[in-house]
């Protein structure tokens, strides 16, 4: 079987700093990375997410940026089976990185929320709980240009 | 105390041959080594290594595991330990600036985020996960988007406890929130959580590791008796057991982890089973599959921009794929844990999209009942479930079609061969199954449904004479009896390919019982035409023939002939058939199938199992003609 490559998205590798509740784009850096399908948000969990947007800012894909905005972090024991403890982020300023896919059609990055509303599960037998049906809003944080797709896609 | 206080050195591979570009790959940086201390570093990174890919279930992936390690050296040794968190009360100058105490707690060791990951970035750019390994034998770690460590004892485990979070978006499993005796703790507030490996949910129909949880297993398996504080007693259950165990997710009650214990739970003991899958499903996309040598594949375009690939892996794993336009090919994975019946030449995965946003799945699973899962866009995959207690023949297909969004229909065989039908209605359920008009088919050979029109179907298999057989059902006059099509001999197995390029018109194929490939129709007007050879084609023994009808007047045809090569004809009206052509010389398993799709009418999609058991696809498009073949794997 001959063996030629697909057409490849290219990727971008961003490395956002935080500080507080705000966020700056340090680093766009294209990159030959395929992306699996298991970092590319399918359904809508609540969390903090990489939105990919074409010219008139519809959103091409939805990455997980996982590392966004840590409510907390964890102090682990230097004792084997004594207790992992959660505390409040000790410093202020982060950073995280998200590998996002980019084609020609993608232009800008978002950083969103999703938040997710409940209600009561229906239907279920007694004594057991179910799925929670949910309700999404996206709230979007910050909006970053990409320079490098808008490079690679210029008409020579 | 910064990047003047120091400098990349260079960066070596340590461990792995996989491609970067589909890779797991970790990046270990250096931090408070100084230019004489570099071998130290090295030895660290080779002792992470080496418990690294002997964890499981890194062990069973090391081939796309790629580890490296980058020298950086820094003008002094160690980092910050400050003497009011009980430390040594060094200020040591270093490249990423890592500190001790951080929060007040003199083990939370921190770094520079943004340096390391810049640093990272300019040394591995594919890299997919970074740690910071510290020059100190004091005790000290953190997760994050950076995974922080030292040289003391057991640090390692910190490290790889914190990839399950960054790398695999795996929850913590334990049951309080700092050290157990907080209050407010005692149980959790609603709504599930969207981690893998925790759960509020009891139901066992629906729980997300349902099919990791045997039958026999009660349900929750293991219950806090006092939510006031943290469940410390022995496990009730055998090592190993997959289940409900009360107390996690910071909780103590309300929320539920998957077994006993687990990495997430507590350093130095192995994952669980449930984080295993996870950590399977996000490293196993990165490598091609070897599938089951004549596995038939299914794709099926939900809308024009996607498609969604199922095939099943040489252990008999019911694998998935999915392309989108905006991201390119997923990687396969397996669908909740389902492992499809062998024999014959295994049951496929069978799959239809009655919406844009679901997907069913049906196989034959190992037991040779009929088992169903879906994929909903609102609420990603649910497990298995078996449909009735019908026992199948090993190896049989379950053929589905959907003649309108709220309703499935289902044929399969039984073990006597008897057709087999069931259907499901959004507003009655699953029926039960009944044998359609006392057909029985030869053996190995499917049951081919085509809805012509919302309220009518057509059926089509060989029978035990080896000839060619239909009937079909009308919602006014219910099923009629099954009838001969003509008197083509065909192989027992052979597979009846039905297109309906209207609602009046069918068009068969099949393979005859010398492997030539014919066809005959059917049309509202003129009733059944004879069969005959396309084109003089002659297929591989066992290969069907796959049809598409990318528009009313037009058919293009595929299979595997007898060198094993993938070839195409078509059919334009007015026009005879075109002679057989092999597609960008690509070749196949023999007897196996080729599965085509029209997802645009200028454009296919076509997917084989090559020789070297690897899925392959290629594509043709109206402007760029037919392209090379590719290894089917994450894009």
């Amino acid at each position: 079987m001959p063996n030629t490559p697909p057409p490849v998205p290219a990727a971008v590798r961003l490395i956002f700093e935080t500080d507080g509740n705000q966020v700056r784009l340090i680093s766009e850096q294209p990159v030959d990375v395929a992306i699996p399908g298991f970092d590319i948000a399918q359904t809508s969990d609540p969390g903090y997410y990489i939105d990919t947007r074409d010219a008139g800012g519809n959103t091409l894909t939805r990455v997980a940026a996982r590392d966004a905005f840590p409510p907390s972090v964890e102090v682990f024991p230097e004792k084997a089976g004594d207790p992992i403890q959660r505390i409040a982020p000790p410093v202020r300023k982060g950073a995280f990185s998200v590998l996002v896919p980019a084609t020609q059609k993608t232009r800008s990055v978002s950083l969103v929320k999703l938040e997710v509303g409940t209600e009561a599960p229906r239907g279920l037998a007694e004594g057991t709980s179910g799925p929670i049906r949910s309700t999404t809003k996206i709230k979007e944080i910050a909006n970053f240009q990409l320079k490098s797709i808008a490079k690679q896609g210029e008409q020579p | 105390m910064s990047t003047t206080d120091g400098a990349v050195i260079g960066t070596t591979q340590i461990f792995g041959s996989a491609p970067q570009n589909r890779g797991f790959n970790v990046v270990l940086l250096a931090e408070g080594f100084t230019v004489a201390q570099q071998s130290n570093f090295d030895a660290a990174c080779t002792a992470f290594k080496n418990q690294f890919i002997a964890t499981a279930p890194f062990d069973e992936l090391q081939p796309v595991i790629n580890i490296f390690r980058v020298n950086v050296r820094s003008t002094d040794s160690g980092a910050d330990d400050p003497a009011a968190t009980g430390g040594t009360g060094a200020s040591v100058r270093t490249y990423f600036d890592a500190t001790f105490g951080a929060g007040g707690i003199r083990r939370l060791l921190v770094c520079n985020n943004s340096t390391a990951l810049l640093t990272a970035a300019a040394q591995v750019p594919a890299f997919t996960v970074v740690l910071v390994v510290v020059n100190s034998t004091v005790y000290g770690g953190s997760g994050g988007s950076v995974g922080t460590f030292s040289l003391a004892g057991g640090a390692n485990e910190i490290a790889i406890h914190e990839m399950g979070h960054t790398a695999f978006g795996l929850a913590d499993e334990y049951a309080y929130w700092a050290g157990g005796n907080e209050t407010g703790r005692d149980r959790h507030p609603a709504g599930e959580p969207s981690e893998p490996n925790v759960t509020l949910n009891t139901n066992r129909a629906t729980l997300k590791w349902g099919w990791a949880v045997a039958a026999a297993t009660a349900l929750p398996t293991m219950s806090n008796p006092n939510c006031s504080q943290v469940d410390s007693r022995a496990s009730t259950a055998a090592a190993g057991t997959v289940g409900l165990f009360e107390g996690a997710h910071y909780y103590h009650c309300g929320a539920y982890r998957p077994e006993y214990d687990c990495k997430m739970r507590n350093l130095g003991v192995p994952f669980c089973r449930v984080c295993r899958q996870v950590i399977w499903n996000r490293l196993g996309p990165l490598a091609t599959l070897q599938a089951r040598t004549k596995t038939p594949l299914q794709v099926i375009a939900r809308y024009p921009e996607h498609l969604d690939v199922f095939g099943v892996a040489a252990d008999g794993r019911t694998m998935s794929n999915w392309w989108d336009q905006s991201s390119g090919w997923a990687g396969w994975f397996q669908v909740q844990g389902g492992i499809a019946s062998p024999g014959g030449i295994g049951s496929p995965i069978t799959a239809v999209a009655r919406y844009a946003g679901h997907l069913d799945l049906f196989t034959i699973g190992t037991d040779k009942r009929v088992y169903s899962c879906w994929w909903d866009g609102a609420s990603g995959w649910h497990p298995w479930f078996p449909i009735g207690s019908l026992v199948c023949r090993a190896g049989s297909t379950v053929n589905v079609v959907s003649r309108y969004s709220d309703h499935l229909d289902l044929f399969t065989t039984a073990a006597d061969g008897k057709v087999m039908s069931t259907w499901w209605d959004a507003s009655t359920g699953w029926a039960s199954w009944f044998p359609v008009m006392g057909g029985v088919a030869a053996a190995g050979a499917p049951i081919t449904a085509i809805a012509r029109y919302p309220f009518h179907l057509d059926l089509f298999t060989v029978g035990t004479d080896q000839r060619v057989y239909s009937c079909w059902w009308d919602e006014r006059g219910g099923w009629r009896g099954w009838f001969q099509v003509g008197n083509l001999t065909c192989r027992t197995d052979s597979t009846i390919t039905a297109v309906a390029r209207h609602r009046d018109q069918i068009d068969l194929f099949t393979t005859a019982a010398d492997g030539k490939i014919m066809s005959t129709w059917w049309n509202v007007r003129s009733g059944w035409g004879s069969w005959f050879q396309v084109a003089g084609g002659v297929a591989s023994p066992g290969s069907p023939i796959t049809a598409v009808a990318r528009y009313s007047n037009h058919l293009d045809l595929f299979t595997l002939g007898t060198d094993n090569r993938v070839y195409s004809s078509w059919w334009h009206e007015g026009q005879p058939w075109a002679a057989w052509f092999n597609v960008s010389a690509g070749s196949g398993m023999a007897g196996g199938q080729v599965a085509a799709i029209s997802r645009i009418a200028e454009h296919l999609d076509l997917f084989t199992v090559g020789g070297d058991g690897i899925v392959y696809s290629t594509w043709w498009d109206a402007n760029g003609g037919w392209a090379g073949w590719f290894q089917l794997g994450v894009s």
